[in-house]
């Protein structure tokens, strides 16, 4: 982020300005919620380029034993447990938890299993929905793609593609603040 | 003419409105932003509009703001309050007549009856005002999804998304009567596929923060100075750092200029008590009451050694900086210019509650942008807006976009970290329910099923608030918006024991349709498969 980021702290304070004043809102209402639901369940996504936050839950009697088995699946077609790049296994004991995974690679695809180790082998349990990284740098693909999308007068009709183009470009320039992040 | 400038502005308040209560507290974001924020933009209009002077920028005015811009109970709320700030600025006059705070009051009795003004002129529904000046085509009105979710996090369940899209659409045509073209997406929050559904409700542009663009997957020819279309062509319109960053940084920026309206000192803090005390809240308090009367001063934090505010100073410096914001404006698009086989568009993008209520000088800085660049030539900036400058350019870059959003750190690091990272779950296990009971009675004509379905939907969307995580995370009004949270889940899972027990407590139903009012045209089979 470095030459494009503001001081994005700044404008988060300025924006909690809205919500200075205290509160004494009585509690009138029930708001006990529960946090489990007897359903299995395992869900992940991408927090920023490099932590993926996970919740899950599964039969509670595998509790005390469970892990999360990370598969980095990065420019793989199709997933199989014995067709990844590397995995890694995270030991998270509750069988209803939440979990926030640090230190991958951006821009690199994941998918978790939850499982439990019976006799040194990872026994999978659930599976979770692929995950993508966010990218955190400025491509080196200079592969350009031009497209047009026509309006009619009204702005209102349906729009079609006219063309796309492909060309390169030489010289890329890594952006700084005083270069204001065009590329020459 | 060296490019153009959009000045895109984002309005939005969380859907706050408790006629439970005689006097509630976090009613007064609202009423505060209209009062600093809202009815002075709309006077400022007014001013260019009289004096021919041409304007253009772009308004994102959430669903959430729009129904409490025109909601009678909340905008009688604010004529009252506006009745009784009149009455402590009339008391001020008289106290403060030979003081150095008097041209302050002098400017406040002058705001607080434009205020009234607005508020009539636009028959209490301020949404009319910003329909008008989108009619004489200043103002470029787009939505934003229907409660300011945090979309990134609701991907893996895209029916969630369409139905914070498509519910976010219909609202903004019930209330301007047009359908919109561009969409701010909350936070900013964009990832891979929701282009998908922008496009299946005819949406053409949004906005991003500025590496969603700069790091696509192939290097941006234009950098943020021009849109780029995602694969299926719609349009992300993205920030530039430095336009931004020299209004939004109290430090770097604009609003800390030691000329400018202190705002933490307030009489609610400084008057003696018994004066004061009718002001404030039923519980007697001491809170902001809203006028001020010193100025920042220094970089001091003490709040004791402020001097007194001198509105004309302030307003010289206002020009000052609106000066120097179109003369950075113009150096950029020059050396732009140099670099670009086409005019560049600079898109500066701002919370709207910044202009007023945080900076107090704010609207005034917008005013003095928009006459100096009529009456200055050679500053050679035009304003835009995205759909112009689509019309222009009909020819983009087209790439896959970065996942990213306008929070710290650029990406949702606000909206999940340890003080807030517990909501998920529960709102993905609603949001299957939703789903579930939305396609499993998409086809059923019992009145007391859709109601039931209806409020359910209305009490998912607004737990799916991003400014619920969002409170959480900066501490300061955690305990509001965890209950608000809570408060909704809890109110969507009685919903939902009575559907599935098919036994009702009309009561319990009838007072949460009342206090939940947002919305009143919803179809929960926005949620069905």
């Amino acid at each position: 982020m470095d030459g494009l980021n503001i001081q994005l702290n700044e404008q988060e304070y300025v924006e909690s300005i809205k919500y200075y004043s205290g509160t004494y809102w009585q509690q009138v209402e029930d708001t006990s919620i529960k946090e489990c639901f007897k359903t299995a369940r395992f869900i992940a996504y991408a927090v920023n380029p490099t932590d993926i936050f996970t919740f899950w839950e599964c039969d509670e009697k595998y509790h005390g034993r469970l892990f999360i088995r990370l598969f980095d699946i990065t420019n793989i077609d199709n997933f199989f447990e014995n067709k990844f790049n590397w995995y890694r296994d995270i030991f998270v004991y509750n069988y209803c938890g939440r979990y926030r995974i640090n230190n991958l690679l951006p821009s690199a695809n994941f998918v978790l299993q939850l499982g439990f180790f019976s006799q040194d082998k990872f026994v999978r349990l659930l599976q979770s929905n692929f995950v993508r990284m966010p990218n955190n740098s400025i491509s080196t693909n200079t592969n350009i793609k031009m497209a047009t999308k026509v309006f009619d007068k009204f702005k209102k009709a349906s729009i079609s593609v006219e063309h796309i183009e492909h060309f390169n470009f030489g010289y890329l320039e890594q952006p700084t603040k005083t270069s204001i992040g065009v590329i020459k | 003419m060296n490019g153009y400038l959009n000045i895109v502005l984002h309005a939005h308040l969380p859907f706050v409105r408790h006629p439970e209560f005689e006097d509630f507290l976090e009613e007064d974001w609202f009423y505060e932003a209209c009062l600093e924020t809202y009815m002075p933009l709309l006077s400022m209009f007014e001013r260019l509009h009289n004096d021919k002077v041409p304007f253009k920028l772009t308004m994102s005015i959430t669903p959430t703001l729009a129904s409490m811009m025109k909601d009678s109970y909340l905008m009688g709320k604010l004529e009252r309050r506006i009745y009784k700030l009149m009455e402590l600025i009339d008391k001020e006059k008289k106290r403060k007549k030979d003081t150095p705070f008097y041209e302050s009051i002098l400017m406040y009795e002058k705001w607080i009856k434009s205020n009234l003004n607005v508020l009539k002129q636009y028959d209490f529904d301020l949404t009319e005002g910003f329909k008008r000046f989108y009619k004489s085509g200043n103002i470029e009105l787009i939505t934003c999804n229907a409660t300011h979710a945090f979309l990134p996090f609701m991907q893996v369940l895209p029916k969630l998304v369409e139905a914070q899209v498509k519910v976010g659409v219909d609202s903004f045509k019930q209330t301007f009567g047009f359908a919109p073209r561009g969409i701010w997406l909350a936070e900013c929050g964009y990832y891979r596929g929701v282009e998908e559904i922008l496009a299946k409700n005819n949406i053409d542009y949004f906005f991003g923060e500025t590496h969603c663009i700069m790091y696509a997957d192939e290097a941006p020819k234009y950098g943020v100075y021009a849109p780029m279309y995602t694969p299926n062509l719609v349009a992300c319109f993205a920030r530039d750092p430095g336009s931004s960053k020299q209004v939004w940084s109290a430090k770097e920026g604009y609003p800390g200029d030691f000329d400018y309206r202190e705002f933490y000192r307030d009489i609610g803090f400084d008057e003696d008590y018994e004066y004061i005390k009718p002001y404030l809240h039923l519980d007697g308090q001491r809170r902001f009451v809203g006028l001020k009367y010193y100025r920042i001063t220094s970089d001091s934090q003490d709040l004791g050694n402020k001097a007194p505010y001198n509105p004309s100073n302030a307003q010289n410096k206002v020009k000052i900086h609106a000066a120097n914001f179109l003369f950075n404006r113009q150096k950029q698009l020059e050396y732009l210019n140099t670099i670009m086989d086409r005019k560049p568009i600079i898109n500066a993008m701002f919370d709207c509650e910044l202009f007023g209520h945080w900076w107090w000088e704010g609207i005034n800085f917008l005013e003095e942008i928009f006459r100096q660049a009529h009456n200055v030539k050679e500053f050679g900036i035009e304003f835009t807006n995205a759909n112009e400058y689509l019309s222009n350019y009909p020819t983009n870059q087209m790439s896959n976009l970065c996942e990213s959003s306008w929070g710290y750190k650029g990406y949702g690091d606000v909206w999940c970290e340890g003080s807030n990272e517990w909501i998920y779950r529960l709102l993905f296990e609603a949001g299957i329910k939703m789903v579930e009971k939305a396609t499993l009675y998409k086809n059923t004509k019992d009145k007391k099923i859709k109601r039931l379905l209806n409020q359910m939907a209305r009490e998912l969307l607004l737990a799916q608030a991003s400014d619920w995580a969002f409170i959480m995370k900066t501490g300061t009004m955690v305990d509001y918006a965890v209950k608000r949270t809570k408060l909704h889940f809890k109110r969507f899972d009685t919903l939902l024991n009575f559907l599935e027990k098919k036994a009702v407590d009309k009561t319990f139903l009838e007072t949460i349709e009342y206090r939940d009012n947002i919305f009143p045209k919803i179809s929960f089979r926005v949620f069905s498969l």
